[in-house]
């Protein structure tokens, strides 16, 4: 049986790829775990691995060391990502709270002057009304 | 104003009341659980030439290719790193949702998916020796960051092959 992308290629540092391309997986996992948009990371990483299964095919050397130095440049990006996902939700859970103090708040005002104001208006709304015995 | 013991002011503080708690209720859940998938699953299918399920190849000639897309979906919420193994057994070699098939690998693909994102992607292979009842086996693999290394997903599809010599003219 033989498939289309046989595999070949320098052992080192196709290795050394495989290695760098899992780290990069688990930074880019935990980044978008913290909420951090992973998406591009994600993408470049596919392309890593385009680049992997064909340096591997053609035993291209140059494409494995670009596939190696594209996962590399994700993993230093994956830190941003990770600091920036953190910020962002730090930044949701505060804006969880202001939501939840703010119902507390409205719930407060309506109990206190709700019925007044409800009154009030009815009030204002049935003057004109006649009653009939 | 009084029926059955509340005023009517009272009877409007409840109805009020009730209405914040039912959506302070629902606001809270939708918090709580966004982002949460329930049921975590990953797909995996195999279609013909067409990109359809069907037209698969069953009868071949030795070292004839044929083409077939293999499909990966992540379901998992979380972004999911896959590798997808092409095996080549008979009718007695065993594979379960457990056990993936013991015999060697000789294609192998990877893939790193989003969550709610899918993949297709087209395959060549072709079989160098004949044979009936052939099973040829896509297994799907996610990788665990925890042991590093790929895990056998319990995910895998399988297409029955007859491999015949080419006729003698």
């Amino acid at each position: 049986m033989v498939a289309s992308n046989t595999v070949l290629g320098e052992p080192a540092l196709k290795e050394r790829v495989r290695l760098k391309l899992a780290e990069a997986f688990a930074a880019v996992a935990e980044a978008e775990r913290l909420g951090g948009d992973a998406s591009r990371l994600v993408d470049e990483l596919n392309q890593a691995l385009i680049l992997l299964e064909e340096g591997e095919m053609r035993n291209d050397e140059v494409m494995l060391q670009e596939a190696l130095s594209k996962v590399e440049d994700v993993v230093a990006r994956a830190l941003v990502i990770r600091r920036s996902g953190v910020a962002a939700m730090q930044a949701r859970t505060v804006q969880s709270l202001l939501v939840i103090g703010l119902v507390a708040a409205l719930g407060v005002i309506v109990w206190h002057y709700e019925p007044k104001i409800f009154w009030r208006l009815w009030v204002r709304n049935k003057r004109r009304w006649k009653v009939k015995a | 104003m009084e029926s059955e013991g509340l005023t009517v002011d009272e009877q409007v503080m409840a109805v009020v009341l009730a209405v914040l708690v039912i959506v302070g209720v629902f606001a809270g859940s939708q918090t709580f659980f966004a982002g949460r998938v329930v049921e975590p699953f990953s797909e995996l299918g195999v279609l013909g030439p067409k990109m359809k399920i069907g037209d698969y190849p069953r009868e071949l000639i030795v070292d004839e290719s044929f083409t077939l897309y293999l499909y990966v979906g992540n379901h998992e919420g979380r972004v999911m790193y896959y590798a997808l193994l092409v095996k080549l057994g008979n009718r007695t070699t065993s594979i379960s949702d457990e056990e993936p098939m013991d015999v060697p690998v000789f294609a192998r693909y990877e893939i790193m998916l989003l969550d709610e994102k899918n993949w297709t992607r087209p395959v060549t292979l072709s079989v160098e020796e004949p044979g009936v009842n052939y099973r040829l086996v896509f297994e799907l693999w996610t990788y665990n960051e925890g042991v590093r290394d790929f895990e056998y997903h319990g995910r895998w599809c399988q297409l029955w092959l007859n491999v015949t010599m080419p006729a003698v003219p």
